[in-house]
């Protein structure tokens, strides 16, 4: 091939080339670069406490049980938001046989999504505190004398407000994915297939309906609930500061005075962050994972 | 399920969406609703009067907010779309995808915090480019995922053909791809406008809480415990994505 | 007949991987004629096509288009038509938009391209379809506007990778017969892939075979017959058994 006709070829490549590398410029960089500038934090290589390599903020961290406790927190409460969510939600799905959407008014379903986590939160306070609307309901019926008696609901060492608010958005949409998800995959003729073949109902939800759906949405799971993991302004204003979501405690130590908070802060930034890169191949390695 | 269950049900689910936008509604227009009142003793429209006068100034923030979403929305999705087709065309596609899931995955404010160095270098910290561009970060990934399902076989290979008709890249685009890709392009419109406009964690954090945008003015007046004016500002929040509900409910849902 | 060459194929080279799918591949095509290439699934013939028209890049070898090289030109400057076996209509286009789409991107004044393009659509016969949408139209109909849409910007060749592979029975003789007449009216060059025996003798002027990355050429149909690694001749001798086994029969009632 001669030169110019290299040449054009070449330039076509490059211009290929550019895009996908600008892509992983956005997408990669930001993230590498955090990273590393969270580690070399963490172990007092960069920053303004910077002193020379140390292990002692990873170590505090670990012998005082904050990192564990953090994301213990944050994995109790993306478990049981998750777990009940997808529960009621798979629940009305079947019992819709899948055409829950087709029923009038389900539009409805699609409204906590328009709302951001923030409001739904804020909402959730004024709902749920012991000064709040239901608190007023329970004066107002004799159940407690005072705000006071008013069982915690939010700013609760249980997380039971932010759990609600997590319910409320997940449940929101779980029913909307999983009610698309039977339809498409043909769940009510496969259930209808094992019953031919001798299945009883209760057998075909348990043999055919739960494991293809599973199979199914397990990638929106997962995912749903590294989102909830991570979240900030539910726990934010739903929260107690101990214990702490992730994401609250890593603002809130990177905020304080006490310079030496920072160190740490970063170490579980670190962490959480290889924790979720970690998390992301084996969704993707998984049988049915990320596409 | 016997009918009247399912009703009740029904009823009751309705209630429970239905109720944070109706609540915040009443509280927008109560002169004042403490404990023990179940409804507010009075209704008044001030707070929204005052809300838009210059001490509240939520008509600004919400324009504010307006522009960086609409900006961050059309930056991101024809970024995505061009950067989608070539990942589709490489033999990297896989790899390529994953590199868009890390940071769709990973908490906003934790990546804020994490680069917000980078900002501070750059001077970018505390202005609206700083957060704009921060939001960019998040919603370019989000629309690649989502493109990522679109770009089958058939379409391609439909660009391809056109090209063997005599059609250049920018005619390919504007005869073929971009009208034929228009409902996928309004959904990622609409979605990386969402991601935008109701991020606050970011927001907040690049922005130094000076960069007044929507959320974080919601932010603001919860905290100094004005429920009132916070409740305006999160009706004003959730205007667009119930007009999107109204349009197409489709837009609203996020696919993952 | 014109005797140049319209197209020149040297020693083109293709693998993936560890697979050489095509090896020092060469042959010329004569300016008007068809060449029938025939071919196993994946011996390398649609391989061939999307390299001639720019979709792929070869690993080595020169492609000459009336003397002048081409492999260094995108696909939209080659003037190669690459057809697939589906139709690939434009969805959002109308029957007369899709077939004036060549004329369109090469900004062709509109009164020129509503009399070539009407022209051509009474010359495929459907002239009364101009302002229908594609899933409007059945799969021969569709097929003729593919084909027009090809034939409208006069391709120096036109790039044929089993056209008619979906089409039923009928349909698909009634568009061999109208693909033949057409080209030989407007005297395009062309090459046709296919794995169809009777289709690869009846289309071409010429035949070829593809056989472990290479192309081998038959100098004339009788050759081509000949050679017991095409399967014409025991495909004759069967339906030659079905024919005396059936008259045997008929003599014995």
């Amino acid at each position: 091939m001669r030169i110019l006709e290299k040449k054009s070829l070449k330039i076509r490549y490059l211009h290929r080339k550019a895009g996908l590398t600008l892509h992983v410029l956005l997408t990669l960089l930001p993230l590498a670069a955090g990273a590393v500038y969270a580690l070399l934090y963490s172990v007092g290589l960069a920053g303004s406490l910077a002193a020379g390599f140390t292990l002692r903020y990873w170590e505090s961290l670990v012998s005082r049980g904050t990192l564990w406790q953090t994301f213990a927190y944050s994995a109790y409460i993306m478990g049981v938001s998750i777990v009940l969510s997808y529960a009621s939600a798979l629940a009305m799905v079947i019992s819709a046989r899948g055409r829950l959407m087709e029923r009038k008014g389900s539009r409805i379903f699609y409204l906590p999504l328009a709302m951001p986590a923030l409001v739904l939160a804020f909402f959730a306070f004024r709902f749920l505190s012991g000064g709040g609307w239901l608190a007023s309901l329970a004066f107002g019926s004799g159940l407690i004398a005072s705000p006071q008696e008013f069982p915690e609901l939010v700013n609760d060492p249980y997380g039971l407000g932010i759990i609600f608010v997590h319910f409320l958005l997940a449940f929101a949409f779980f029913s909307i994915y999983l009610d698309r998800v039977y339809a498409n995959e043909r769940i009510e003729e496969q259930v209808q297939s094992a019953q031919l073949l001798g299945a009883g109902y209760r057998q075909s939800l348990r043999r055919v309906v739960w494991p293809m759906i599973l199979r199914k949405t397990w990638p929106a799971i997962s995912l749903y609930g590294l989102f909830v993991f991570g979240s900030y302004e539910v726990p934010l204003l739903l929260g107690r500061s101990t214990p702490e979501m992730l994401s609250v405690r890593i603002v809130r130590m990177l905020s304080r005075f006490n310079l030496d908070d920072r160190p740490e802060a970063f170490a579980i930034v670190f962490a959480y962050m290889m924790l979720t890169v970690l998390l992301v191949f084996l969704l993707r390695k998984s049988k049915g994972g990320l596409r | 399920m016997k009918p009247v269950t399912g009703k009740i049900l029904w009823a009751l689910l309705a209630s429970l969406f239905v109720l944070p936008a109706a609540y915040l509604l009443l509280l927008s227009f109560s002169a004042s609703w403490h404990f023990p009142l179940l409804f507010p003793d009075a209704l008044t429209g001030k707070w929204w009067s005052l809300g838009f006068t210059s001490r509240f100034a939520l008509l600004g923030s919400m324009g504010l907010s307006l522009g960086i979403a609409a900006g961050v929305s059309l930056l991101s999705t024809f970024a995505a779309f061009f950067s989608s087709r070539w990942m589709a065309l490489s033999r990297y596609r896989s790899a390529l995808l994953l590199s868009a899931y890390f940071p769709f995955v990973l908490s906003p404010v934790v990546l804020a915090a994490a680069t917000y160095i980078f900002f501070v270098r750059l001077g970018w910290n505390g202005t609206v480019a700083g957060v704009a561009f921060a939001h960019f970060l998040i919603a370019y990934p989000y629309a690649v995922i989502l493109f990522s399902g679109y770009w089958n076989e058939r379409l391609l290979t439909m660009d391809a053909l056109a090209a063997t008709l005599g059609a250049g890249s920018f005619q390919r685009y504007r005869r073929v791809l971009f009208p034929l890709s228009r409902g996928v392009l309004a959904l990622a419109l609409f979605q990386t406008f969402l991601i935008s406009w109701f991020e606050y964690g970011l927001s907040s954090y690049i922005g130094l809480g000076r960069v007044p945008v929507l959320t974080v003015e919601v932010y603001r007046y919860i905290s100094e415990a004005n429920p009132h004016v916070a409740a305006v500002a999160s009706l004003l929040l959730v205007f667009p994505p119930l007009l999107m509900l109204w349009v197409n409910k489709r837009f609203l849902i996020r696919l993952i | 007949m014109n005797e140049t060459n319209m197209l020149k194929v040297i020693k083109l080279n293709k693998s993936y991987g560890k697979e050489r799918v095509l090896r020092d591949l060469s042959f010329s095509l004569r300016e008007g004629d068809i060449l029938s290439i025939l071919g196993r699934s994946g011996s390398g013939k649609t391989t061939l096509l999307k390299i001639l028209a720019g979709l792929k890049e070869p690993d080595g070898g020169e492609v000459l288009l009336r003397g002048q090289p081409v492999l260094h030109l995108p696909p939209q400057k080659r003037g190669m038509v690459y057809l697939y076996q589906e139709t690939l209509l434009f969805p959002h286009l109308n029957v007369f938009e899709n077939m004036a789409f060549g004329l369109r991107v090469r900004k062709i004044p509109g009164s020129e391209i509503r009399k070539r393009t009407e022209q051509l659509l009474h010359e495929l016969g459907m002239a009364g379809h101009s302002a229908k949408m594609p899933e409007q139209l059945s799969g021969g109909q569709q097929q003729r506007v593919a084909f027009g849409r090809a034939l409208i910007i006069n391709p120096s060749l036109l790039l044929l990778d089993e056209p008619f592979g979906k089409l039923d029975s009928r349909t698909r003789e009634e568009m061999q017969e109208l693909f033949l007449r057409i080209c030989r009216e407007h005297r395009i060059s062309v090459l046709f892939v296919t794995h169809d025996l009777k289709e690869a003798l009846c289309m071409g002027d010429r035949i070829a075979r593809m056989e472990q990355g290479q192309l081998k050429m038959y100098a004339k149909r009788s050759d081509f017959i000949r050679d017991a690694a095409t399967g014409a001749k025991k495909e004759m001798d069967f339906w030659t058994g079905i024919r005396e086994e059936s008259k045997m029969k008929n003599n014995e009632q």
